[in-house]
């Protein structure tokens, strides 16, 4: 109950009203599971299931993609206009609303989409009780970035008691100083440079751009997976265990494994309700099933995370990576059979890591001409790297560096002495002191640290 | 002492836990202790950098004239030519991107001190813009907060939990780590050579003159207004010759700019000589004396300097 | 056909489609204990196995299975009926 205030708490925090969206979503998504339970006829079932999806999904679609469809469509048809009638006027997009999406609303969606699904499957049973229902999306740590909980992980947590618990604690807390580190030490500090450089894309050199490119990778990293431990910290100390959401993806060694390991709570998602229904479904027409799953389900996740072409080109350059790397999966099995296997895996990461930082242009840029602007500039423009101040650049290369330390040692060397989890409680709580003298020393904590342009 | 671990160590509740964590803490505050002083005593033994001239400037300077101000300040005036002129010593505390926070806790600083005989103010358009960053900037302060009790209400306008942050040794000196490591070499000296606290910019501009329309509304920062107000008051009640400068702009301008206008009108009721330079022909027609459009290079910092010397003896000895 | 057959046929088939000699499936395997074995490349093996057999899954027998054991006894229900 606690749990369930200190949620609604949070969310109006923003703007009191928009609790009304998840309220009507939350109980609209709860009766529509028992009722779909409860039918016995398959049309009832199925009028309930489609009613609450259709729900959903609108809800969704309204708050996140109404003026890109309307933008979009005034965008097609002063086209035409311009195209067949040669004219030089324009209809202006009148409809544009001024709509804030509510806080973590597709989060929220997903997992009552995920949720509607397997009940429809008849997996799991429908949750009977409001409170904890509710709960479930509204629980706080997770609104904001997630992981995309599963309903059937979530919810049995909940049935039990949830003592205070000094495992849980210790543990949960050291998750969130590590998410503190991610988050205020790399990411911030890469997203000054970052920022400073790919938000001025025109004034700068190739190397410059390339630089900002891979700072934007680790930054995007540090950034997602330390919100995501600074979540599933905060629920372990409320004795809760959420889904993993990251396994050291910049270590994937193609990017069919990266996806494995990058935003999981989410790709299961798709893989589970999107994918593997699509792949089944097509079957018989052999490998153009995998294609045509991949493509759709990557152009979706990528239209999912803003309505923006940008995204959509990200999700085709992912749709069409995987599609090349199941085509030619056995060729390269058997040319990694000829090549020692140190030299495989760093080659695949190195490709997996380049495809990635590629890919994320189009995540970045405001729109698709001005990713293709910095692209261009990489490999034309010539000229020294822009350092405006050495210290911004020898912090997050420090972050940088010490971010692969970690990611490596996690990886490779799990066995091997750790700090983290060392046995001597004086080590690990030295360690640990460290990791906040660090935090104290190099974090961002607000915009003090700048780049001062001038062009 | 083993029964009592023992003890304690099988209540594995919240006696146990509350243990764990005051050790932890007190851990914790130790290393922060250590590695704090070690970053202070480096921070003030640097000799050279952006954060050895804000210490300069808070703790060393007897300059006779100081000139205040931003990037316009530090990048333009050379004091050389009012130690030649006026033979009084002259020192730029201007600090590239920082606003009127700064230039107030410096003034405060120095006036503990001594009594500087003459100060000049340079501002800018959108000076009293209301800007989340500005207040963040106040982070270069920081280290200063612990010994200079007359720059508390300044620094603490930073946030409301900057208080309890400054708890912590090492937080005064967040992101300051490698340049408090470059700034006791001599690697700055190298890069960019300060001339009593000015840096002369060496790029000549070439670009035609555009238009800047300065009359689009923002909402101005009363918290801003007043310390500019508070500077003037200050420098009236020290007894301190202040000159407020708007130095040249390669732009121009259409309307006015809001903060100009109150910066303007709050001089002239306080009898303050103001000079503007950001409609001087001189400059206007002159794309060379610039290093972009709102910074003079070393030629126009010359001409500028000069121009503002007369103006000032002109001034003085029509009094 | 006896369960411990259709076992070693469908060994045979994981062995071709994900190109893997070393692969030595038992009634308790999971996906994640075999290499290779992924959401992708799982509907390749559910055509294989198919075509072998010669039945059809449904779509939720499909994504039902949480060991190789109950593909096995799917399969051998599917040649029953």
């Amino acid at each position: 109950m606690l749990l369930l205030a200190s949620g609604i708490f949070f969310y109006m925090q923003s703007n009191p009203i928009y609790i009304f969206i998840p309220a009507f979503i939350i109980l609209i998504t709860w009766y529509a599971g028992i009722e779909i339970e409860k039918s016995t006829s398959p049309q009832k079932k199925w009028r309930f299931y489609l009613l609450a999806i259709i729900v959903n999904i609108g809800i969704l679609i309204f708050f996140k993609y109404t003026n890109f469809f309307t933008s979009s469509a005034f965008d097609f048809i002063n086209f035409i206009r311009h195209k067949i009638f040669t004219t030089t006027a324009t209809f202006n997009n009148n409809l544009l609303i001024n709509v804030i999406a509510p806080l973590g609303i597709s989060y929220i969606t997903f997992q009552t989409i995920g949720y509607l699904i397997e009940i429809k499957r008849g997996n799991y049973s429908a949750e009977k009780n409001l409170g904890h229902f509710a709960t479930f999306l509204l629980f706080f740590p997770k609104i904001t970035a997630g992981p995309v909980e599963r309903a059937h992980h979530f919810l049995p947590q909940l049935k039990q008691a949830n003592a205070f618990k000094y495992s849980n604690i210790s543990n949960g807390l050291k998750q969130i100083l590590w998410g503190l580190f991610k988050k205020l030490v790399i990411a911030d500090r890469l997203s000054i440079y970052v920022s400073a450089v790919l938000g001025n894309a025109e004034h700068h050199s190739g190397i410059s751009l390339i630089t900002a490119v891979i700072f934007y990778v680790f930054q995007m990293y540090a950034d997602f997976s330390g919100y995501t431990d600074m979540a599933l910290g905060f629920a372990k100390v409320l004795g809760f265990d959420l889904m993993q959401n990251f396994n050291r993806p910049l270590l994937a060694k193609s990017v069919t494994e990266f996806w494995r390991k990058w935003h999981i709570s989410l790709s299961t998602w798709f893989a589970d309700y999107f994918y593997n229904p699509i792949a089944i479904a097509k079957r018989d027409w052999g490998t153009w099933s995998i294609v045509y799953a991949s493509f759709t389900t990557f152009i979706v996740l990528g239209f999912w995370h803003g309505a923006n072409w940008t995204f959509i080109v990200f999700g085709l350059l992912q749709g069409f990576i995987l599609t090349i790397e199941f085509i030619t999966r056995k060729t390269r099995k058997n040319i990694r059979k000829k090549i020692p296997a140190f030299l495989n895996n760093i080659a695949g990461v190195a490709f997996t890591f380049s495809y990635f930082a590629f890919s994320l242009i189009f995540f970045r840029a405001k729109d698709v001409s001005s990713a293709f602007t910095i692209i261009k500039r990489i490999f034309t423009i010539k000229g020294t790297i822009y350092i405006e101040n050495p210290s911004i650049i020898i912090f997050s290369l420090s972050g940088i560096f010490f971010l692969i330390l970690i990611e490596v040692k996690r990886e490779y060397f799990n066995s091997l002495f750790s700090l983290y989890n060392n046995k001597n409680w004086f080590v690990r709580n030295c360690y640990y002191c460290i990791l906040l003298m660090i935090i104290l020393m190099a974090g961002v904590f607000d915009g003090g640290e700048f780049i001062y342009f001038q062009f | 002492m083993i029964k009592l671990a023992k003890k304690i160590s099988i209540k594995q509740g919240y006696v146990y836990l509350f243990l764990k964590v005051g050790v932890f803490l007190l851990l914790a505050f130790f290393f922060d202790f250590i590695l704090g002083s070690f970053l202070s005593k480096f921070y003030f033994k640097q000799t050279s950098g952006w954060e050895y001239r804000t210490k300069f400037s808070i703790e060393d300077t007897k300059a006779d004239i100081l000139v205040f101000g931003a990037s316009r300040a530090q990048q333009q005036y050379n004091p050389l030519f009012f130690e030649e002129r006026l033979h009084q010593t002259c020192y730029n505390v201007g600090r590239d991107g920082q606003p009127i926070f700064y230039y107030y806790a410096v003034l405060k600083s120095i006036v503990k001190r001594y009594t500087p005989k003459m100060i000049i103010l340079d501002i800018e358009n959108e000076v009293f813009k209301e800007d989340q960053s500005s207040y963040d900037r106040i982070s270069v302060l920081l280290p200063f907060y612990k010994n200079h009790p007359e720059l508390h209400s300044i620094i603490e306008q930073k946030s409301p939990f900057e208080k309890f942050k400054l708890q912590s040794y090492v937080y005064p000196y967040n992101s300051m780590l490698f340049k408090i490591a470059i700034g006791n070499t001599e690697f700055n000296k190298k890069r960019n050579i300060d001339i009593n606290g000015y840096v002369p910019l060496t790029r000549v501009l070439d670009e035609q003159i555009r238009n800047v329309d300065l009359s689009k509304k923002y909402v101005i920062d009363s918290i801003k207004v007043n310390l500019y107000k508070s500077f003037i008051s200050e420098c009236l009640r020290a007894n301190i010759k202040l000159y407020i400068v708007c130095s040249p702009y390669f732009f121009n301008s259409i309307g006015s700019d809001t903060s100009m206008q109150l910066a303007t009108e709050i001089a002239k009721r306080n009898n303050i000589d103001y000079f503007d330079f950001s409609k001087d022909k001189l400059f206007l027609n002159n794309s060379k004396f610039f290093d972009d459009t709102v910074h003079v290079n070393v030629e126009g910092s010359k001409i500028f300097t000069n121009k503002l010397i007369d103006s000032i003896i002109f001034k003085s000895q029509k009094q | 056909m006896e369960p411990n057959k259709i076992l070693e046929q469908l060994n045979e088939i994981f062995k071709d489609e994900l190109d893997n000699d070393g692969i030595k499936l038992s009634n308790d395997t999971k996906a994640d204990d075999v290499e290779g074995w992924d959401s992708l490349t799982h509907i390749q093996l559910v055509v294989a196995i198919e075509k072998k057999f010669k039945i059809r899954f449904t779509s939720k027998e499909i994504q039902s299975w949480k060991n190789v054991g109950e593909l096995v006894d799917c399969i051998t229900r599917k040649q029953l009926s």
